[in-house]
């Protein structure tokens, strides 16, 4: 039932979802000694799954270091990095629901519904 | 969906938040004579460590407070010998805090909590976004 976009916006909002975990791990560790901040690379697989056209067939994305640097206490969480990406993430995660809902408001009229 | 973020951002509410206690009873007693002979206050000093998978882990669950440690440094002798707890020699051993530097942490600790609340609240507003998922626009 559901096509490439709104089978892509659902694995976006699942990378988007974990990424989001990653970032909450991050900001609670940013004063653990040797603590590595991490992310997810979910648009790579995604994309690859799009060439294919094939965007449920995505693989798990992989968590890769964030690329800061590592303070004297061998931490290498940035605060501004991670408070930015997660208001980037969060306009991202709306833009993907809304792509969903727009393809959803079509399924309805095709469907001869009401909204 | 589970709850994870919104977890992991209360662990991380909880760690600054004990930070901030143990700050806070840290300059309370920066004026903490010992009598004499007896061990001066020592600052405490909190230990971070990764809860769940440990450090690049993406099964990371937050943070927790994993040991408290007394500051080490030599406590300053003041010659005094009018204070009531002055020894033999007349002099005072002082509390070893340093102000400047809990100052410090009390900023970073602050910083920490509200970072760590505005994660608590950007969880509440993706579970409050799935909710529209399927909606009308």
């Amino acid at each position: 039932m559901w096509d490439v976009t709104t089978s892509a916006a659902l694995r976006a909002l699942d990378g988007l979802a974990m990424r989001g975990t990653l970032r909450a791990n991050n900001i609670a560790n940013s004063e653990t000694p040797n603590f590595r901040a991490s992310t997810n690379n979910f648009e790579t697989s995604l994309r690859d799954a799009l060439r294919r056209r094939d965007p449920a067939g995505a693989a798990a994305p992989d968590v890769v270091a964030t690329p800061s640097i590592v303070d004297a206490r061998g931490n290498s969480v940035d605060m501004e990095t991670e408070l930015i990406g997660s208001m980037k993430d969060g306009l991202h995660r709306d833009a993907m629901i809304t792509s969903f809902n727009y393809k959803v408001g079509q399924l309805r009229v095709a469907m001869g519904g009401r909204r | 969906m589970s709850f994870s973020s919104m977890n992991i951002g209360r662990t991380g509410v909880g760690f600054a938040h004990h930070w901030l206690d143990t700050i806070a009873h840290n300059i309370a007693n920066a004026n903490t004579v010992a009598p004499g002979g007896e061990e001066p206050f020592r600052a405490l000093q909190l230990v971070a460590r990764p809860l769940g998978g440990g450090p690049f882990a993406s099964t990371g669950s937050g943070v927790h407070v994993a040991q408290q440690v007394r500051d080490g440094g030599d406590p300053a002798r003041t010659y005094d010998p009018d204070h009531p707890l002055a020894d033999e020699q007349g002099t005072v051993t002082q509390p070893v805090v340093d102000l400047g530097s809990q100052m410090v942490d009390m900023m970073i600790a602050q910083r920490a909590y509200q970072a760590n609340l505005r994660t608590v609240e950007s969880a509440k507003e993706a579970y409050q976004a799935a909710l529209r998922l399927g909606g009308s626009q």
